[in-house]
């Protein structure tokens, strides 16, 4: 039912179906007309009823009572004689136009309730698929938010209730407590940021930027301890002005180095890279890791996807939401693996003429 | 350099397990802490408590922080930090053009907070035989208009030098973009080419004095609000 291109015709009446339906009585009368030469008889309305079937099959109920009509027309003036003349309409037209509309009527009746019904049926679909992903959500949130909080909760009970710790012992606790507390920041903070993604309600503020600048900024997020223990390097050579939103991207380059770090040994280096090439930006994050197993590259930027490590920490909503950002910049980005034992690098492409605005992504 | 013991700080913040606990961590550090709960009491005590440095959330339920730190300012030179929360870069740069120093994201941990104290009431004002200002290797003479580093004499475009040199008079806190186009280009808004010619002359700027432009240790980039010169202890 859906061949139709929109057009200027009111809604309900499209004016392709029934242009079909013209040219298919046409067609039944040239096979009938063929077919005239070997067998003349009123059997050859059964052409038409071929036609009319057809038409109610493919277009429903409107064309179809235009074809009993002028099938039935047709036949009396081409074929029932005079030959290419009317005297009158005879009773067994009537017949033949009443079979006809039966027939026709009843069939774009049935298609119409069986498209009805697999519509309800997606419908349905959709729903169940929503309210599975929503329990997923709030189970993976429940679990993901507590955890740290049980670890807190914890430490601080017992650093109440328990008077009798020893010094060592309070330190390590409080220091436990501490890393948690940033881990619960990290996962509200994606949270929030991947409900916006969703909601398409990520405000994306283009501003020509410099990427040196940006990749700098983002290492700088990082506690210096965290990237003096490993070579982390930003090798942005000169490069124009890109526009793009600095905070998101900077987020995204945050998030993209995290993983490289976490993922990857403690003595290897992480490299973070920019180039202009074939017109566009491509800002890449290197690291010589084990790289990512084959089958799980084109899974890893799907929300709550963990991979085959599901004991690393992280609600595994990260990539997910560098995906919805980049994205946002009408940008791409994915993941290659550099052969065996040389890494993962993940790429950022994002094009270079974009006009100066506030974009909704 | 201000004397920081026992300078009387006002927390301006409805919420009061985050007032307990920044008040312990002040009085810890030989503060005298003063506190209010929400707008009007927050400008009747700006006075009365005649604080040094004022702590003020923007996140109050009666009145816009941004309004609150308007006011305060319009009748006093205190420092104010203002608190935001992740998300809110609007009201936290619209507070930094009313007025206020410098910000602090919540969370934020107990040394962030004190070195932010430090920070804004460290007022750097070049007089007499105090007009040199040195972090790290950098060197900066106000008098002489002369840079060094690593002893080493700089050479500086004057745009350049205007914006190391605001940098510096307001070392350890955050510049923001607005403040650097009115003070060094003298304009209100930063429309695109002063806008672009403010990220070159910090990229060259940075050319100059980083050990690693590309990794910056002293002229530090806020994302999304400006600049600040990173004060390391010598």
């Amino acid at each position: 039912m859906s061949l139709m291109k929109p057009s200027m015709v009111p809604k309900r009446l499209h004016f392709w179906p029934y242009f079909m339906t013209i040219l298919l009585v046409a067609l039944a009368t040239a096979v009938a007309e063929f077919f005239y030469v070997l067998f003349p008889s009123r059997d050859l309305i059964m052409f038409y009823l071929l036609a009319v079937v057809v038409i109610s099959l493919r277009w429903g109920s409107g064309p179809a009572i235009l074809g009993s009509f002028l099938s039935v027309l047709v036949f009396d003036y081409c074929f029932v004689p005079p030959r290419f003349g009317f005297i009158a309409i005879h009773n067994q037209d009537w017949i033949a136009l009443a079979a006809f509309l039966i027939v026709g009527l009843s069939i774009s009746a049935l298609t119409a309730r069986e498209h009805e019904n697999s519509r309800k049926i997606q419908a349905i679909e959709i729903l169940r698929e929503k309210e599975k992903f929503q329990s997923v959500l709030l189970h993976s949130v429940s679990h993901d938010l507590r955890t740290p909080l049980a670890s807190i909760t914890a430490t601080l009970s017992n650093l109440f209730y328990n008077k009798g710790l020893d010094n060592e012992t309070r330190e390590e606790l409080v220091a436990a407590a501490y890393g948690e507390s940033a881990r619960l920041n990290q996962l509200v903070g994606n949270l929030l940021d991947m409900t916006k993604v969703e909601a398409g309600a990520l405000k994306v503020s283009l501003k020509p930027c410099d990427i040196r600048d940006l990749a700098g900024a983002a290492l700088g997020q990082f506690p210096k301890e965290r990237l003096e223990r490993r070579s982390v390097r930003a090798g942005i050579a000169d490069l124009p002005e890109v526009c793009l939103d600095f905070t998101l991207m900077m987020k995204v380059l945050v998030n993209l180095v995290d993983n490289a770090l976490k993922y990857s040994p403690e003595d290897s280096p992480v490299e973070i890279e920019g180039e202009i090439r074939e017109g566009k930006l491509f800002i890449e994050v290197l690291d010589y890791g084990h790289g990512i197993p084959e089958k799980e590259l084109p899974h890893i930027f799907e929300k709550f996807y963990r991979g085959e490590h599901p004991d690393t920490p992280g609600t595994g909503l990260g990539l997910a939401i560098c995906k919805g950002i980049v994205e946002a910049h009408n940008g791409k980005i994915w993941a290659e693996n550099r052969g065996a034992k040389r890494g993962t690098k993940m790429v950022i492409q994002l094009p270079l003429n974009t006009r100066l605005d506030n974009i909704y992504g | 350099m201000a004397k920081t013991e026992g300078a009387r700080i006002l927390i301006i913040d409805d919420d009061k397990p985050l007032r307990s606990v920044l008040k312990a961590t002040l009085q810890a550090d030989n503060y005298r802490v003063f506190e209010a709960v929400d707008g009007d009491s927050a400008l009747k005590a700006s006075v009365a408590a005649r604080p040094d440095v004022i702590i003020l959330d923007l996140g109050l339920p009666d009145r816009s922080g941004v309004e609150i730190a308007r006011e305060i300012r319009s009748r006093a030179a205190t420092p104010i930090i203002v608190l935001s929360v992740y998300d809110q870069e609007a009201d936290k740069i619209s507070a930094l053009d009313a007025g206020a120093d410098d910000y602090l994201t919540k969370p934020f941990s107990a040394p962030e907070l004190l070195a932010r104290l430090r920070a804004v009431m460290r007022r750097w004002i070049p007089h007499g035989k105090e007009q040199v200002f040195k972090t790290g290797q950098l060197v900066f003479d106000v008098g002489k208009r002369s840079v060094f580093f690593k002893d080493e004499p700089v050479r500086l475009t004057p745009t350049e030098y205007e914006v190391l040199k605001l940098l510096v008079l307001k070392a350890g806190k955050v510049v923001t973009h607005g403040q650097l186009f009115k003070e060094v280009w003298n304009k209100s808004e930063g429309m695109g080419r002063i806008d672009h010619l403010l990220r070159v002359t910090v990229s060259n700027l940075r050319n100059k004095i980083e050990p690693d432009p590309g990794r910056p240790s002293y002229i530090l980039t806020e994302p999304g609000v400006g600049y600040r010169l990173s004060v390391q202890e010598p």
